[in-house]
């Protein structure tokens, strides 16, 4: 309320002054039916209505909620609508430790070299028009996977990525389908989870592949009304086979800029802010206690990096990484910019990846100084920060980078300068990609429950990351790490693998974890059971009216 | 009447210069200015963490990889032709996409001329009516403000007093009618209500000390027609000038009142393109944009002709 008060305080003088002129002159949740539950402020659950006192409540109320983007993108997007809607749903999902779990799919299993893949389908289950759902309608799918790769705002469909060397798949019986690979593939049910195994029924696909109207799936809600770029209505299905949502209609506007979003919420207009970067957190901070609302914050996929330019002094010295991971105080971030909603970052990968090893959070700025001087002395050293734009306007960027720059220009015996420069993501990587910077805050998400990619991407000498952020990191032993995992067939070395490369992360410093986002959303005290989940998921089955 | 017809003629011609001359300049400032879509029509295909090889094959099929003369030539190619060509990011038809957002720019656009027009022309008619009175005072300091006020600022002054604080107007989206078109009209509007206020006021004080008027008035007309029929049509033509100036830009779309209203038109459309460098976009942007602006002075000036037939005997057109 400060910001809005003072703003019209602003307005009163300024109108004042010129008439007068005038005058003179939590832990990650399952985001399928029924595995989900309401959540509060604190990220704790709180019951929806029950039975006799839902019954009481008209639930046929439109309930709306505004995103910054597009939930259904239409027909030109690889799954038409966000997973989240509960339109449509994939073979295989996370559990609450980001494993495989079974969605469409019950059971699954590999032979010994993990090359052939067999999926046990859920019986009994139809689509929202009645159709179905049998190992026809997945062959289908991998059909119009085909046909790709399909563009999305959500996660790209790319068979290649997500099924590399698929060489069939074909069914057994009605209700069983196998997947015949080139190599062996371990974790390649980690690939598959959520997006990577979106189910549609065969008739919405259009000739080239796209959607030829409103897309069609198993799920507790259907797609009734869609204006691109504006908003989009789902409705409850009845013939839903598992535990069916409880309000019956939902709208979803997009409101790309986050005031706008935010005052939408509090005039009234919306009931909810979903999807990502839903409320900022000072916003949150503004309406956490107070009761006409209800904040409630959850596990993200996402990682703030401090990405350093390796391939040049002074950060392709180790001792300058290992001394400004140490020099910065992580908590006082979250605490001053992000008003707490993050968890300090000492490894790699995400908290949320269900192959995440801990890493110990270290904060030791007198040994941080110590490095740093033994690596530049008092020789003046000039360092480019750069921040693009894209993220600077979502986190708390530039405060960030004022506090990181204050800490580096004041080591006392060194005569070290920053300077900060907010530009466009696309400059922005090709300055790093050039090697004309030394600093970048960056977020990074998991595009897959399998880490590997990440791990290439970033770690590996000449690793796609690596190379294009200009991070000029290499190591052998991480190369020949990375290699063998490429190569292994054998989960419990692969997660040895994993766990050492993120050792060696925190060790080395490719570049400095900062801290790990939480999801934060809001809704009015007029709905309840709606609660943040990994990387804005959020199930809508148990969301509903309150009153 | 065909002293008209061959000037509209010639106007018309002296367009296909111009477009060139704007497209060849979007083209080259899009190649020039920093940046690449590939990476990012790479990550929105499922590949995050893209090698050279996939950078190379996605640059071959956007066409990134032929010589610059060669892309330009081949989209103007396709753009005579009516086809503009689809998105980098989001493989959309563009044509078909522009002509979606197009409407949504358009109301919003003529609602804030309308009210450019009605407060603007009126404000400056009731000001120079006015003259030297309070109401004089009050309204030239009305005008100095908004003239002063930023867009993005006033936008959301104006949706936390009317839509969070009184309720009587929604946030954003266009789904009320015209309520949605009221915030936004008023906050692309003000900043010319302020500059037509004040250049009529001072146009039909110009013209009010005319000897013209003089006649007028001596003759015994009553003082509301000279002041509406003749001092106030004869100061048009610069305000004319400034408005058709005005609706030409905003038709381009605005894009800070078009985001902070959630109103998915043209300058949402080309903001995003321009951060993700889909040059395909933003020259269909600029064609369409471009021809429309020139189009509109054209009108303004066939607009001069009718309000001022003196301009037709020594102008151009005659």
């Amino acid at each position: 309320m400060k910001k809005r008060t003072l703003t019209l305080l602003l307005a009163v003088a300024c109108a004042l002054s010129l008439a007068l002129g005038g005058c003179t002159a939590g832990k990650p949740t399952d985001p399928t039916p029924g595995a989900s539950a309401p959540g509060t402020a604190d990220g704790t659950s709180s019951p929806a209505p029950t039975g006799s006192q839902s019954a009481e409540i008209d639930q046929t109320r439109e309930i709306v909620f505004a995103a910054s983007r597009d939930q259904c993108p239409g027909e030109q997007d690889a799954y038409y609508a966000s997973m989240s809607l509960g339109v449509w749903e994939p073979l295989l999902t996370k559990d609450a430790s980001g494993k495989p779990a079974p969605a469409l799919a019950t059971a699954w299993e590999h032979n010994e070299d993990s090359t052939v893949w067999t999926f046990h389908l859920r019986e009994g289950v139809t689509f929202s028009n009645g159709t179905p759902f049998n190992a026809d309608i997945v062959l289908a799918n991998f059909d119009r996977m085909k046909k790709g790769p399909f563009e999305s705002s959500f996660y790209g469909m790319n068979i290649e990525s997500i099924y590399p060397g698929l060489l069939s798949y074909e069914k057994t019986d009605d209700y069983t389908v196998v997947l015949t690979f080139e190599a062996g593939l371990p974790l390649q049910d980690y690939t598959m989870v959520n997006y990577g195994s979106a189910i549609f029924e065969p008739s919405c696909f259009a000739e080239d592949g796209n959607f030829a109207g409103f897309p069609i799936g198993t799920g507790p809600y259907t797609v009734t009304e869609n204006v691109l770029g504006q908003y989009c209505v789902i409705e409850r299905s009845d013939s839903y086979w598992g535990t069916p949502g409880i309000a019956k209609t939902f709208r979803f506007k997009v409101i790309p800029d986050a005031e706008t979003r935010y005052t939408a919420l509090r005039a009234g207009e919306v009931q909810g802010l979903c999807d990502l970067g839903a409320i900022s957190p000072s916003q949150a901070a503004e309406i956490e206690g107070d009761s006409a609302y209800t904040v409630s914050v959850g596990d993200s996929g996402i990682t703030h990096f401090l990405n350093v330019n390796g391939a040049a002094f002074p950060f392709n010295d180790v001792r300058m990484r290992q001394g400004l991971s140490l020099l910065i105080d992580r908590q006082t971030i979250i605490d001053s910019f992000y008003n707490g909603y993050g968890l300090a970052a000492g490894g790699f990968l995400s908290y949320t990846s269900p192959f995440f090893s801990e890493q110990s959070v270290q904060h030791d700025a007198e040994k941080g100084m110590d490095l740093i001087r033994e690596v530049v002395g008092d020789q003046p050293v000039e360092l480019t920060f750069l921040l693009p734009g894209v993220d600077a306007k979502r986190y708390p960027y530039q405060e960030e980078a004022e506090y990181i720059q204050a800490l580096l220009e004041n080591i006392e015996g060194t005569d070290i300068k920053v300077n900060i420069q907010m530009m466009d993501w696309g400059p922005c990587k090709d300055e790093m990609k050039a090697g004309n910077y030394n600093l970048c805050l960056k977020i990074q998400g998991l595009p897959s429950a399998n880490p590997f990619s990440l791990f290439k991407g970033f770690m590996r000498t000449g690793g796609g990351t690596n190379v294009s952020y200009g991070l000029g990191y290499s190591n052998e032993h991480v190369d020949a790490l990375i290699d063998e995992a490429a190569a292994s067939l054998d989960v419990n070395r692969l997660i040895e693998i994993y766990t050492e490369l993120q050792e060696i992360s925190a060790a080395d410093f490719p570049n400095i974890p900062v801290l790990y986002s939480r999801e934060v959303v809001a809704c009015s005290s007029d709905i309840t059971g709606y609660q943040a989940t990994v990387y804005g998921l959020t199930g809508f089955t148990q969301v509903c009216w309150a009153k | 009447m065909m002293a008209i017809v061959k000037y509209i003629a010639k106007r018309l011609l002296v367009l296909i210069p111009v477009l060139l001359g704007i497209t060849l300049a979007a083209f080259l400032l899009g190649r020039i200015a920093p940046g690449d879509p590939v990476d990012d029509a790479l990550f929105r295909i499922g590949i995050e963490f893209p090698t050279e090889g996939d950078r190379a094959e996605m640059r071959a099929r956007l066409g990134l990889d032929q010589p610059l003369p060669a892309q330009y030539f081949s989209w103007l190619g396709r753009a005579l032709q009516g086809d503009l060509g689809r998105s980098y990011i989001g493989n959309r038809d563009i044509a078909q996409e522009l002509a979606r957002r197009l409407p949504l720019t358009l109301k919003v656009s003529l609602s804030a001329l309308a009210v450019a027009v009605l407060f603007g022309v009126g404000g400056g008619v009731v000001m120079a009516a006015c003259h030297g009175t309070w109401v004089d005072t009050v309204l030239k300091s009305v005008s100095t403000l908004l003239l002063s006020i930023p867009g993005f600022w006033l936008a959301l002054f104006l949706i936390t007093v009317f839509a969070e604080w009184l309720g009587w107007l929604p946030t954003s989206g266009l789904d009320r009618g015209l309520a949605s078109m009221i915030l936004p009209a008023a906050a692309l509007a003000a900043a010319n209500v302020g500059s037509t206020s004040r250049i009529t006021r001072g146009n039909i004080l110009a013209e009010l000390g005319e000897q013209y008027i003089v006649v007028a008035n001596a003759k015994g007309l009553p003082q509301k027609a000279v002041m509406i029929g003749h001092a106030f049509r004869n100061s048009l033509v610069p305000i004319i000038t400034l408005i058709g100036n005005y609706f030409g830009g905003i038709l381009g779309g605005s894009t800070i009142i078009e985001s902070i209203f959630a109103i998915p038109g043209l300058g949402s459309y080309v903001l995003s393109a321009i951060q993700n460098r889909d040059y395909p976009v933003i020259q269909g942007y600029v064609l369409i944009t471009g021809t429309t602006f020139v189009l509109i002075t054209l009108a303004i000036d066939l607009l001069y002709i009718a309000v001022n037939p003196k301009i037709r005997v020594q102008g151009g057109a005659a």
